[in-house]
């Protein structure tokens, strides 16, 4: 019986790495997706994703800019929240913010990419923009009477600085 | 030749590592993940799928489910650390096994959290081999983590070379020029001449390589999983991705294990 169970696993391994190898050149689905972040049969492709191919800005940095208002009179200047300066070494050993924040520029980078698309631009209800907001609510505090904006800028990494504003976001009070 | 239990007993202890860093680093930034902040789970539920509507899950992942699971991950993995292989070594594997799968669905898992469930979950089976004496199971467990491991070289390597802008070194030197990817060194580095065109192809030929690799005798193949640990190692400096050469050096036992194996089913010694 036990002889007969193994085998039966042994099979499903071998199942499941073919899968896992054919799954490798094509696009995935959402429940590909699901059966990727599972790890049931992920996808391998590091930095290898098809869309990159004639897109380099797909590895621009993002920027998120935020700016508050007072009731009356001109915005303060913009100041940038979501900043990747140097990386200090350490962070190959010892990076805890490293998830928090990739969840976060996720979510920025979903309203720069939503925004390209006219048919898909994020509505203020939309995860990806409630999500921005509240971040930047919580870094800005802004007071009472005082407004906020967010901005999603992009720059071509350390030689083409140049940015590019992906995203401008309605003005908000708290 | 090295002993089945010397390979399974190194899968567990480097997995218990990388269990210690990973609840370490939870535990950490924990206070980012609290409800009421911008990636809080009274929001983030909000996500479509089952798990956002769930009650259960929402218990998990606030502030003292999410506490809890970063612990539970720590103790375990201290205890296959530190301890031998025994009976109580697939409970252990099991329980880190879940507990790597929820905290991997709160955030975005990576490449690093993916390899880790891998081991986890061949490691179960290869101790439940042990364990029951069935050299099947200890089989499979391997099979899982060394095939997925050479799964993941080959196809990161084929994965690049069928794309134009790796094949000339645009992609390598827009993603290590970078602020979020790079660093300073890696910058400098892929915009010195032909820099990013020789780095491209290097990765990309070791990579779709590796399968071959499995063949050589054991001493050999300790000496190109060294290198890739290396490779790994620099791509956590350079990318902050601290967990990732842990991760996948808990792999390489079982990728030995199957290396063992596959020369002496073919009769290669």
């Amino acid at each position: 019986m036990l002889d007969l169970l193994a085998q039966t696993v042994l099979a499903l391994v071998c199942l499941l790495l073919v899968w896992t190898l054919f799954r490798q050149f094509v696009v995935s689905s959402p429940a590909g997706m699901v059966l990727d972040q599972l790890a049931i049969a992920p996808q391998w492709k590091f930095f290898a994703q098809t869309r990159i191919d004639g897109h380099a800005e797909f590895f621009d940095d993002i920027h998120l800019l935020v700016r508050t208002s007072p009731e009356a009179g001109k915005p303060n200047d913009w100041v940038e929240l979501l900043h990747y300066g140097e990386r200090p070494l350490w962070h190959g050993i010892w990076n805890p913010r490293r998830y928090s924040r990739s969840l976060i520029v996720q979510h920025v980078m979903t309203l720069a990419l939503a925004e390209d698309d006219p048919e898909q631009s994020a509505r203020p209800s939309a995860l990806c923009y409630l999500t921005v907001l509240r971040f930047a609510l919580d870094r800005m505090m802004p007071g009472p009477g005082e407004a906020l904006q967010f901005s999603v800028a992009t720059t071509g990494g350390r030689i083409g600085r140049e940015p590019k504003v992906r995203f401008l976001s309605a003005w908000h009070c708290p | 030749m090295i002993p089945t239990e010397t390979l399974v007993r190194a899968t567990c202890a480097l997995f218990g590592v990388w269990g210690l860093l990973h609840a370490a680093q939870w535990l950490a930034d924990l206070p980012r993940w609290r409800v009421g902040s911008a990636i809080g789970w009274d929001l983030q539920r909000l996500r479509k799928g089952i798990k956002g509507r769930s009650a259960l899950v929402a218990v998990l992942y606030g502030e003292r489910g999410m506490a809890l699971l970063a612990v539970l991950l720590g103790l375990v993995g201290l205890a296959l650390v530190a301890l031998p292989l025994g009976p109580v070594t697939p409970l252990l594997l099991a329980v880190a096994l879940v507990v790597a799968l929820l905290l991997g669905q709160r955030s975005i898992p990576d490449g690093a959290d993916k390899m880790a469930m891998i081991v986890a979950g061949g490691g179960l089976l290869q101790t439940l081999g042990l364990a029951l004496n069935n050299a099947t199971l200890v089989l499979a467990g391997a099979l899982w983590t060394g095939g997925q491991l050479t799964i993941a070289y080959f196809a990161a390597g084929a994965s690049k070379v069928i794309l134009a802008d790796w094949r000339s070194g645009a992609a390598p030197r827009a993603a290590l020029g970078s602020y979020m990817w790079g660093n300073r060194l890696s910058a400098w580095g892929v915009n010195l001449p032909g820099g990013a065109f020789a780095l491209a192809w290097t990765v990309m030929l070791l990579e779709m390589l590796f399968p071959l690799a499995l063949l050589l005798p054991t001493p050999w193949l300790g000496v190109v999983l060294g290198c890739f640990f290396l490779f790994h190692a620099a791509i956590a400096l350079v990318m902050g991705l601290s967990t990732y050469p842990i991760a996948f050096l808990a792999a390489y036992p079982s990728a030995i294990w199957l290396g063992q194996w596959l020369r002496a089913a073919s009769g290669l010694g």
